[in-house]
């Protein structure tokens, strides 16, 4: 109906001037065939010629006239139509704003959502040729996968492949750039051969790397970054051959990036790029390089996954020791590596919410147009009586609906804009970090797409139950036939309003009694009144010696201060990732669960966290390099290796895996466990403790630590900034409650749990206003009825159940779709959950009874109404 | 809508006269015009500034078809003819017509009793 109204539209237009002149030739011969007549009755040709003109009137008036009639359906049409819309949407400015706030909020949530979906997942990568990019990473045999290579792997699939044009690797890090006084940390690339073909750029200036540059031992050259160029180098254009500094090294410059250079896009490191050598050893079975590679031009979809296959099993044949069956090779997009799967099923699930969001509100002004439309009704059966068909009134019902939407949609879009600020405040970790969320074409064209729909849903929502009825039959007071009609599609509407909300609310109350438990876990160590400094990166000059003693010195002074009760050193803090190593017992070699948790802790740590020691001795300062190595160990690694024997005076191995040693020879040693740590969540609230190995820092410190402190004076954090600047002024320290670290741990299902939350009470919201419109609408239809029953004696009582009955009826389908809905869809949200199922039916009896007080207070207000209705005034109505 | 200059024919019951004309065999615009006259016996004399949008109304609503066609002295005109829900229109409209003029009629002759 819609295509052929369109179709008119633009047939009316292209065909205008063809109609012009088809009137014209009707009308020269009617005026002819007149003046001939004249003539036969005796008139002179002039005067006849002049009569018949005359009886034809003005011939612009007759074109007027006839081009009006000519395109009755069409023309009075769009533009007179929209300007109908407004007339009276304006007559009715209460609704109006009602309806347009309520879609906009829709359609400004969904935009919103869309454009993190379409930034996140959609848009592709800001190089040349994105189809053509890819990812090498590798799928475990126990399940599982990770978009990255070992060294091993990368070299292999260099070397070995058909399917690519170029395969490289890279690394992100950070340096000090310029002389010593005046250096800045900047981030930029390591990368290999292949890199820049791989991602399809080139330098601005200069060129890429040489082969001897990428040697290990090779000269020492850095490309620079647009950015770092302009800001640092005052855009020098003889900059190609000069020497510059990085972390105290001589670099010479021989490449300038291009200005839209970005890589990887997620965030800026664009600073500098230097060579990387990877050290390909077997033995490292680390999955620490990010493989890209770029697949040759036109290379089909079946010979790319041959070419892969054929990797594999090369690799699993030559190499079986490091790939056991079943593991192998595999692509993965930018999106697919940048974005784990939990993160991605959020997007969609967020995406999928707010959808419901937008149906229930597009169902919700659907069912204000319903009860407007039977105000109109008189409007619409004089209209119909002065010609307009049935199509003709659809046509303007279709127009308002879009007039309607297109202003939601117009401030929806601002509403969208808006949104993503407050959604990239709120979700620090939803996404990755920099990812771009710009409005793009997609995103305008799923905003305009939406704006249709809904428009479309609106018009013949109002239009279809106008349709069906006979319009001719309205004026004479059959308006029963389109009240029928229109009460069937209020019920429908409130029947998807209540399923759409129930989903929501079932979604949401799990999400909500999921995230009460998480919160409520005891994560074993007591967070409170800790403070994590974190040191930065050392200046180029420091070693490893010299780092050793500022960190004593700084636990010195720390622990000096009032207050502290205890301070200690540690590689990372609990819920932040560490680093994990192979370690096993000698004595059950069979028992190795390849790596567990190692950290590298001062004397204190465990005191500091708050964490019991189970028995034995913590460190001390007679545990230093040289001394017998020790380690303590915690419950679960005890529990694995011991079954809760005692372990305190048995050894354990660091760095043997899978009958081999993975550590230089000085290092190959038993080392004896002299305590046993309480378990503490350290991988997040919701994962269990894994076996966890300390070890003294003096035995094998590396890397700059971090210091935890535990003191209850308020002004701790700035003291303790003050005193490391005192001690090396060069340092940058940060510091940061341990609690608001917990809390950021859970940052991301809290605000999970906190947007669908909103979504479920705006759904909720709107639901109750859809029931009550309609029980509001049916007590005033049929109010002579009520009042005539309770005229005749009917209980007042009765009379309310009665109105409110079909609509509850209505309210308890939709219910039980909704939660056959959930049910079915239920495990998309598993991944999500904390220590709950996702058909817990205490949830989803919280839903019903929600939904049900809703209904309830929703429809008591008509009902009431409708039983206090007065017989005698209802019964004079009309 | 057109303006009935003139007043000849009752306002909205040109269509139906059309239709009914149309009824016998298709018809341009002129030879509607003559037939309404000389069936009314000169009773009805119809605007043509208001037969033409009649007629394209009646087009537009799928009432009545129109295509070009030469005539008895060879000239290029546009005839007009009823389509199948055209009659069914006519037969509904006259139907009301009767109803109306009998009421109308009986009213009158009561007056004047």
């Amino acid at each position: 109906m819609l295509r052929a109204w369109w179709s008119r539209v633009r047939g009316s237009l292209r065909r205008g001037d063809a109609l012009e002149r088809e009137m014209d030739r009707e009308m020269e011969f009617h005026v002819e065939m007149a003046t001939q007549r004249n003539m036969e009755r005796g008139m002179s040709p002039e005067s006849a010629r002049r009569q018949a003109n005359l009886a034809f009137g003005s011939a612009d008036g007759f074109r007027e006239a006839a081009r009006e009639a000519q395109r009755a359906r069409v023309a009075e049409n769009v533009m007179s139509d929209i300007r109908f819309a407004l007339r009276s949407l304006r007559r009715s400015p209460s609704f109006t704003v009602a309806a347009v706030l309520t879609v906009a909020l829709g359609i400004g949530a969904s935009t919103a959502m869309f454009t993190v979906v379409n930034g996140v997942l959609l848009r592709p990568l800001p190089i040349p040729q994105p189809e053509d990019f890819t990812y090498v990473g590798w799928v475990w045999a126990g399940g599982g996968e990770i978009p990255a290579l070992t060294a091993f792997q990368y070299e292999f699939v260099r070397d070995r492949n058909r399917a690519f044009e170029a395969v490289a690797t890279y690394r992100t890090q950070e340096a000090f750039l310029g002389d010593e006084s005046a250096a800045q940390r900047v981030r930029g690339l390591r990368v290999t051969r292949g890199f820049f073909r791989t991602i399809g750029f080139s330098p601005r200036l200069g060129r890429t790397f040489e082969a001897r540059e990428l040697e290990a031992g090779g000269p020492a050259v850095v490309i620079l970054g647009d950015h770092v160029w302009r800001t640092r180098f005052g855009a020098d254009p003889g900059i190609l051959g000069r020497q510059i500094r990085l972390d105290g090294e001589p670099h010479t410059v021989v490449g300038l990036l291009p200005p839209e250079f970005r890589f990887p896009p997620a965030v800026d490191n664009t600073g500098y790029v230097v060579p990387l050598v990877v050290r390909a050893d077997p033995a490292d079975e680390g999955h620490n390089s990010d493989v890209i590679g770029r697949i040759r031009r036109g290379t089909a979809e079946a010979a790319r996954a041959a070419d892969l296959s054929a990797l594999s099993s090369a690799f699993r044949a030559a190499y079986p020791s490091l790939a056991p069956e079943g593991e192998s090779f595999r692509l993965f997009t930018h999106s697919e590596a940048f974005v784990d799967s939990d993160r991605r099923t959020l997007l969609w699930v967020l995406f999928g919410a707010v959808s419901l969001v937008l149906l229930i509100a597009c169902a919700n002004t659907a069912t204000l147009l319903l009860v407007r439309a039977s105000t109109r009704q008189h409007e619409i059966a004089v209209r119909a009586s002065i010609g307009a068909g049935p199509v003709r009134i659809l046509q303007q019902l279709l127009t308002e609906g879009l007039v309607l939407s297109l202003m939601a949609a117009m401030l929806g879009v601002l509403f969208s804009i808006v949104a993503i600020r407050s959604f990239l405040a709120g979700a620090p970790t939803a996404l990755p970090a920099g990812a771009d969320l710009g409005i793009d074409m997609r995103v305008l064209a799923y905003a305009t797409a939406v704006c249709i729909v809904t428009g479309l849903i609106f018009g013949l929502a109002a239009g279809v139950p106008a349709y069906r009825t006979r319009l001719q039959s309205a004026l004479v007071g059959g308006t029963r036939g389109a009240m029928a009609g229109r009460t069937r599609m209020r019920e429908t509407l409130v029947f998807i309003e209540t399923a759409a909300a129930v989903v929501l609310l079932s979604g949401a109350t799990l999400l909500t009694a999921s995230f009460a438990r998480l919160i409520r876990v005891d994560p074993g160590f007591d967070a409170d009144r800790v403070v994590a400094v974190r040191l930065g990166r050392l200046p180029p000059e420091y070693d490893a010696a010299r780092r050793e003693l500022l960190v004593d010195r700084l636990l010195e002074r720390v622990r000096a201060l009032p207050g502290v009760e205890h301070a200690a050193a540690a590689p990372s803090l609990p819920l932040e990732r560490g680093l994990n190593f192979p370690v096993d017992i000698a004595e059950r070699p069979e028992l190795w669960i390849g790596a567990v948790e190692l950290r590298f802790v001062s004397p204190e740590y465990l005191a500091t966290l708050g964490v019991p020691l189970r028995g034995g001795r913590d460190f001390n300062d007679a545990d230093v390099a040289g001394a017998e190595p020790v380690a303590i160990v915690n419950e679960a690694f005890a529990r694995h290796f011991w079954d809760d024997a005692p372990p305190v005076g048995r050894t354990i191995r660091i760095g043997h895996f899978r009958d081999s040693w993975r550590v230089p020879p000085e290092r190959q040693h038993h080392t004896r466990v002299i305590g046993v740590a309480a378990d503490m969540r350290e991988l997040g609230l919701d994962r269990p403790a894994r076996p966890t190995v300390l070890l003294p820092r003096p035995q094998a410190g590396e890397g700059t630590p971090l210091l935890l402190v535990r003191g209850a004076s308020p002004a701790l954090l700035n003291t303790l900034l003050a005193e490391v600047t005192a001690e090396e002024p060069q340092l940058a320290p940060e510091v940061e409650r341990l609690s608001a670290i917990v809390s950021r741990s859970v940052a991301e299902p809290r605000f999970r749990t906190l947007l669908i939350a909103a979504f479920a009470a705006f759904a909720l919201l709107l639901a109750g206003i859809g029931i009550y419109g309609v029980i509001a609408a049916v007590v005033q239809q049929r109010q002579r009825e009520i009042g005539l029953r309770l005229a005749l004696g009917a209980r007042r009582s009765g009379v309310a159940l009665a109105v409110a009955r079909r609509c509850l009826a209505n309210v308890a389908a939709g219910t039980l779709a909704g939660l056959l809905v959930f049910w079915a869809t239920r495990r998309v949200l598993s991944t999500m959950l904390y220590d709950i199922a996702p058909g817990d039916p205490r949830v989803l009896t919280v839903t019903v009874a929600a939904l049900a007080l809703v209904a309830a207070c929703a429809s008591w207000i008509p009902a009431r109404r409708a039983a206090h209705i007065d017989p005698a005034t209802s019964l004079r109505l009309e | 809508m057109g303006d009935d200059r003139g007043g000849e024919v009752i306002k909205g019951t040109l269509e139906m006269i059309v239709l009914e004309v149309l009824q016998r065999e298709p018809m341009h615009g002129w030879g509607i015009t003559e037939r309404i006259e000389r069936r009314s016996d000169g009773l009805l004399s119809i605007n043509q500034g208001s037969l033409y949008p009649a007629l394209y109304r009646l087009v537009a609503r799928g009432w009545v078809s129109s295509e070009w066609r030469i005539t008895e002295n060879n000239r290029r005109a546009r005839y007009y003819a009823l389509t199948r829900s055209g009659r069914r229109q006519l037969s509904s409209e006259r139907a009301q017509w009767e109803k109306l003029s009998r009421g109308v009629n009986l009213i009158l002759s009561g007056a004047r009793a």
